[in-house]
Order: C-alpha cells, then sequence, then structure tokens
C-alpha cells in the first residue's frame, strides 16, 4: 500500500509540473485563439537560463526569478511584435510560433551544447521527509505545495479580482468586450506574458528535479497538448485537473507495467497519456471543462 | 562596355565555369585527398554525443596535420538527428553525391540498423564509430563493415561473473532504455548474470529521453535484490542517480551502473557528488587511466579544445585512429578495396581506452574497466580506477552454440 502512496504523490508532483506549463498554454489558447507551439521552448530556454544564471551566482532563486524574468520578456516581445501582426490569422500564428520551435532549440544547442544539464535544488529541498509510513522526497512536496497554490492564486485571480473578469469576458466573447471599451492587446499580451512566464518557471522547477537536453521541449510540448485537451482549452480548471489527472495516469500506468513485466510489454508506458486524451476527444470533443469555440 | 552589369556577371560566371572544369577531373593521384564521410547526430536527443564525437573524430587527424600516409583528409559531417531514416538519407547523400571514400559513425544503433543494407550492398568500408547494434559485426556482417566501439552485449559479458564472484551480487534489478539498444544491453547483463548463476529479479524500461524516474525508483524490490544495475544514458542518466538519492535507494540496495549513467565530465558534473558517490560502474574506458596513450591524448585534446575529453570524444579518437592506421598500412592507396579491407582487419595499437585489436568478425577485443565514484580533494565527483578485465570480445563467455546462433540466424 506504501509504495501505491508514493506512487500517487509521484503523479501528483509531476502533475502540478505539467500545470504550470499548461495553465499558460491553455489560456494563451482560450484568449486569443493562438495555439503557442514554442510553449515547450519557454519550458527549455527557462531551464538553461535558471541553470547558467544559478550556476554563475550559486544562487537558485536568482536563477528561478532569471529564468521566469527572461522568458516573459520573450513572451511579450513575440506577441508584441509578431504575433499581433496576424491577429485572426490562426494558421499564420501557428507557422510563426512554429518557426521559433526550431530557431529556439537550435540557438539553446548552440549556446549550452547537447549534453543533459540539472540545476542544484537549494538545500533547504536536499533528502526526504517522513509522511506517515513513507520517506518521500522534500522537493516534490515543494513542487506539489506550490503548483497547489498557484492554482488556487490563479483561479482567485480570474474569478474575483477585475483584471480576471477582464480575461473570462475576453475567452468568452473578444468582439463584446472590445465593444465595452477595455483594451484587449494590452490583456492580451498581459495574459501571453504571464504564461511564458510559468513556463519559463515551470523549466527552472523542473530540471532542478530532472534534467534538461535537446528535444526536451517537443516533449513537455506533447505533455502539455494532451493536459490541454483533455482538460479543455481556455479553461484554468481543465488544466488543473488535466495536469493531474495525466500526472497520476502516467505514473500508476509505469507502475503497474512494472508491476507485470513479463506480461505487459514497458513499450506500453509510453503511450498510456494517450488513451485517456483519446477517450476524452471521443465522449467530450471540448475536454472535460473547455467550451465549443 | 566595362560599365555594363551583364558583361561582368556573365564574364565571372564563364571565368568561373572554366576553372571549375579545370580542376576536378578523376586522376588517383597522391594530392587527392581521402574523403571520410561522417555520419554523426547533431541534433535531437543525442546531440551531445554526436558533437562530442565528431570533435574526438576530428581530433586524430588534426594531430596528424589532416594528412595521412602523404594524402590530404577531409571529412565531410552530415547531421543523421538519431534517426534512422534521416540517418539513411545522409549517408546516401555522403556515398552518392559526396563520392566519399569511406564512412565513419553511426552512433544511434537505430541509424545502423536502418542503414545496414544500402552498406552492405553498397561496399563502401564502413567504420561504426559508437552504435553498438549486436547484429551488424554478427548475423549482419559484412566484408567492408567494422565497429571501433564496441557491442552491445560486449561490456556486460564479463560483469555477470564479476558482479557474482567479486561484488557479491547474485539477484539484481536492472534498468534500460526502452528501446533497441537498451534491450539488447539489458538482456546482455541478465544472460551474463545467469550464466555465472545469478538471477535478475526485475527488469525496468524507462522510455530513451525519460527525466522522470522516480516511479521506476519506487517499483524497484530493493528488498529481493542484492543491487541494481542501471544501464542508462541520454536525459536519464542524471535524473537518475539524483532521484534515487533523494528517496534513499541506497540506504536499502547498492546500486551500481553502466559508466554512461556516472561518466566524469558528462553526467557527474550535474549530479550531487553524494548521491553519485560509491556507485561502481564498468565501461571501456576511464578517464582516470594512467597509460602514456591516455595522458598523451588528455593534453593534446585539453590543449586544441580547451577542455577534458570524455568518453565520447575518446571512443572516436579511437576509432579515427583505427582507420588512420588502416591508411598508412596501405600507403594511402584505398582504391584497392580488398588490399585497404585487408590491411584494416590487421590494425592494433595501443590508444586512450588501452589495446586495440578486431576479432574476426571486425569488432574490437577490449579492455572493461571496473570504476568507482570518489570525491576528489576538490569535493568534486570523479571515477576511479577498481579493476581491469583484459581481452573481452563479443562473444566472451558464450558456449558455441549461443554464439553460431548470433553469427547464423535462422
Amino acid at each position: 500500500m506504501d509504495i501505491w502512496f508514493t506512487h500517487t504523490l509521484n503523479g501528483l508532483s509531476f502533475g502540478m509540473l505539467l500545470f504550470l506549463v499548461a495553465a499558460g498554454l491553455s489560456l494563451i489558447f482560450g484568449l486569443m485563439r493562438v495555439l503557442n507551439l514554442a510553449h515547450g521552448s519557454y519550458y527549455l530556454l527557462g531551464a538553461y537560463v535558471g541553470i547558467t544564471v544559478s550556476r554563475e551566482t550559486e544562487m537558485f532563486w536568482l536563477g528561478l526569478l532569471a529564468g521566469m524574468a527572461s522568458i516573459c520578456v520573450l513572451g511579450i516581445l513575440m506577441q508584441k511584435l509578431l504575433l499581433d501582426r496576424y491577429m485572426h490569422d490562426e494558421m499564420a500564428q501557428i507557422l510563426v510560433t512554429f518557426g521559433f520551435l526550431f530557431i529556439i532549440a537550435d540557438v539553446a544547442l548552440w549556446i549550452w551544447g547537447g549534453h543533459p544539464q540539472s540545476i542544484v535544488k537549494p538545500s533547504l529541498f536536499d533528502g526526504s521527509v517522513q509522511i506517515g509510513s513513507i520517506q518521500y522526497p522534500v522537493y516534490k512536496i515543494f513542487l506539489l505545495g506550490l503548483g497547489l497554490i498557484l492554482a488556487i492564486g490563479m483561479g482567485l485571480l480570474q474569478e474575483k479580482t477585475r483584471v480576471g473578469a477582464v480575461v473570462r469576458a475576453g475567452v468568452d466573447d473578444e468582439e463584446m468586450t472590445r465593444g465595452l471599451g477595455i483594451n484587449v492587446p494590452i490583456v492580451f499580451t498581459a495574459v501571453f506574458g504571464l504564461g511564458a512566464l510559468l513556463a519559463g518557471a515551470a523549466g527552472v522547477l523542473g530540471t532542478a528535479n530532472t534534467a534538461v537536453g535537446p528535444a526536451y521541449d517537443f516533449e513537455i510540448l506533447v505533455f502539455a497538448f494532451v493536459v490541454v485537451i483533455v482538460g479543455g482549452l481556455g479553461s484554468l480548471r481543465g488544466a488543473l485537473v488535466g495536469a493531474i489527472f495525466i500526472g497520476l495516469v502516467d505514473s500508476y500506468a509505469k507502475a503497474v507495467i512494472a508491476e507485470f513485466p513479463g506480461t505487459l510489454s514497458p513499450t506500453l508506458a509510453q503511450v498510456t497519456i494517450y488513451a485517456p486524451m483519446a477517450i476524452v476527444l471521443a465522449l467530450r470533443p471540448n475536454g472535460l471543462f473547455g467550451r465549443a469555440s | 562596355m566595362f560599365r555594363n552589369t551583364r558583361f561582368w556577371v556573365l564574364g565571372v560566371l564563364i571565368i568561373g565555369l572554366l576553372s571549375w572544369g579545370a580542376c576536378g577531373g578523376d586522376d588517383a593521384s597522391s594530392d587527392e585527398p581521402i574523403r571520410i564521410g561522417l555520419l554523426h547526430p547533431h541534433t535531437g536527443a543525442l546531440a551531445g554525443l554526436g558533437v562530442d564525437m565528431t570533435s574526438g573524430y576530428e581530433h586524430y587527424f588534426e594531430e596528424e596535420g589532416m594528412v595521412i600516409a602523404g594524402r590530404p583528409i577531409e571529412i565531410i559531417v552530415e547531421d543523421s538527428e538519431g534517426n534512422p531514416s534521416v540517418g539513411l538519407d545522409k549517408l546516401k547523400k555522403l556515398i552518392e553525391r559526396e563520392n566519399v571514400d569511406i564512412v565513419a559513425g553511426p552512433v544511434s544503433s537505430g541509424v545502423a540498423y536502418g542503414i545496414a543494407d544500402y552498406i552492405r550492398q553498397s561496399e563502401v568500408p564502413i567504420f561504426i564509430t559508437q552504435a553498438t547494434a549486436n547484429g551488424l559485426t554478427q548475423g549482419d556482417r559484412a566484408p567492408n563493415i567494422f565497429r571501433t566501439a564496441f557491442s552491445s552485449d560486449q561490456l556486460h559479458l564479463p560483469m555477470g561473473e564479476y558482479y557474482v564472484n567479486e561484488l557479491g551480487y547474485s539477484k539484481v534489478a536492472g534498468l534500460a532504455l526502452d528501446y533497441a539498444a537498451g534491450h539488447e544491453h539489458l538482456t546482455a547483463f541478465k544472460n551474463a548474470l545467469e550464466r555465472a548463476g545469478g538471477e535478475m529479479v526485475q527488469e525496468l524500461y524507462p522510455r530513451l529521453g525519460e527525466t522522470e524516474t522516480s516511479t521506476y525508483i519506487t517499483s524497484i524490490k530493493a528488498d529481493e535484490v542484492d543491487a541494481v544495475n542501471a544501464i542508462l544514458w541520454g536525459a536519464t542518466a542524471v535524473p537518475f542517480v539524483n532521484q534515487q538519492h533523494e528517496f534513499g535507494l541506497r540506504d536499502r540496495v547498492p546500486l551500481t551502473s553502466l559508466g554512461s549513467t556516472v561518466e566524469d565530465q558528462l553526467e557527474l558534473p550535474n549530479q550531487l557528488p553524494e548521491a553519485a558517490e560509491g556507485i561502481i560502474s564498468y565501461l571501456a574506458y576511464c578517464l582516470c587511466l594512467e597509460t602514456p596513450a591516455n595522458n598523451a591524448f588528455k593534453t593534446s585534446y585539453e590543449a586544441a579544445e580547451g577542455k577534458l575529453p570524455n568518453y565520447y570524444t575518446a571512443i572516436a579518437f579511437t576509432g579515427a585512429k583505427a582507420l588512420g592506421e588502416a591508411i598508412k598500412a596501405v600507403d594511402g592507396n584505398v582504391s584497392d578495396r580488398e588490399a585497404f579491407l585487408a590491411a584494416a582487419r590487421e590494425v592494433t595499437f595501443d590508444g586512450p581506452m588501452g589495446p586495440f585489436s578486431y576479432d574476426e568478425y571486425q569488432n574490437p577485443v577490449i579492455n572493461v574497466y571496473v570504476r568507482e565514484v570518489k570525491i576528489g580533494a576538490d569535493g568534486e565527483a570523479y571515477n576511479a580506477l577498481v579493476d581491469t578485465i583484459e581481452n573481452v570480445d563479443q562473444f566472451w563467455g558464450m558456449s558455441q552454440a549461443e554464439k553460431d546462433a548470433l553469427l547464423n540466424p535462422s
């Protein structure tokens, strides 16, 4: 039973990381109808910036701050200078972000090289802590907690504040919102920047737990897409539920397959996250909490 | 007339065409360069390996002044992206359009299996720099296919006995990556362990590129095994060692690995020293080797590139030297293919990785080094040499029946 509790915590902490990445992706689509294919690149670049800054300053938190800030700026620049030009031209926006996916990947390879790298966590998070009858890594608990706090915070922001109301209005009906005199372009830029910032933060936080290297931008992007499809585009709640769900499915599937080595091929673990996605698409094409566009 | 742009453009074009026609032409004079096509992954998940290997490969020829046996050497590098279909396309480009005399590479076993048929048919000599795919020097072998690294099985073959007799580990839980090479490696270790009277109690296969290994660590049956063997590389190696430390795995069971999981200059700098300290690993190389050849290599590479070499640069350098020695043996005449292949088979030398020679199937006979991660005075982790197992070939310890089955699969 202990093992399954550990597997659950593994799934939840991974899910929280996915939430950070998927939330930005989902909101950006919900508001601007832009599917930002460079979102995984934000994770990758944020991670690399975090690695360099935290190595130079020997402070993890500065690395995290640098990762968040740099990607926020990059996101805002991309949105203002490029994506804004192609407002309402979804095909062009997809192509532009797709192009950036490759550009960022190559630049990262050029600057940081091809070998996977990691970030040293603050010693505050070293080791494990006793939870019930198991020993569980402190850092993963931190990720879990942080994700929850962010989810609640963003939910409150969206539901209880004027800013949040403006974002929700923009998602629901952009024309009407403009008609009410609200400066929609600024809202767009702000949300894009926030989404990018979250992805950059996820990059640093995630890499402290794992590692980052070439091709990881594609990997995290695929996970984020699955979460957003399951949860529904444009929904914060969907991103949270979807992320937790996918994180748990991934963890449990790997664990179950490990329990039955002869009968279940390990390769199945690579595709288990797509099964729920396929089922959700078949039953609720807009995702669990999505709305018809 | 001289003010007319069109005149100048045409004039330059005509002069250019004339001079292009004048050079070229197919005289096999000794000034004609030997063209070596290098197929390595420079982008994608294997980018780190590929770039390092190209660097090590080129370093050998640069040390020789880009001239071997009087013939200049031209290296044409193509990016296989670690992708079998891309690798095949780039190989065809190297052979059919670039007209290379010799091919070197690839790194990925997927690419190696993908190009095997084509390379056999083309009969162009190929010196595989890293891809461990067993078949290429066994069931899929051909006179023009050489490997200068080792096969997937090779490093693990003597380790079954070593684990059981020297380390006292009879029951082992194994981890490897879920693709062709990973499966080959873990199966080889399992067979070697069983041959020595041990047992592979558990096999776990994270996917290639997996960085979240927590679930696999949690699934390890620590109470039922004497040790864990983590045969990992790529993006999985660094996080696995750090994550197992967080979970306190080694409080419950010793951790051993293939050298690639904890390699100097590559994984170790990204792993917490206390997470890696004490891990026993095995590989065909140890940066710590104090042989004349390795010391010379480390010095010369650091002088040229400003950083220490690593396992990938060392193994590529060895592969380049194996080719260089073959070219020297035929005095630069690589066009006489029969003679060149025959000379290549006889190449033997002492390189950074130790003694090098081929077995009769054109796969190397090498040393396997057992190392232990220690922490130096500067607080940095490094691999220290614990033991050397000599003369390991791709069939070490196998019965004749096993060997025959591999050489002649039905």
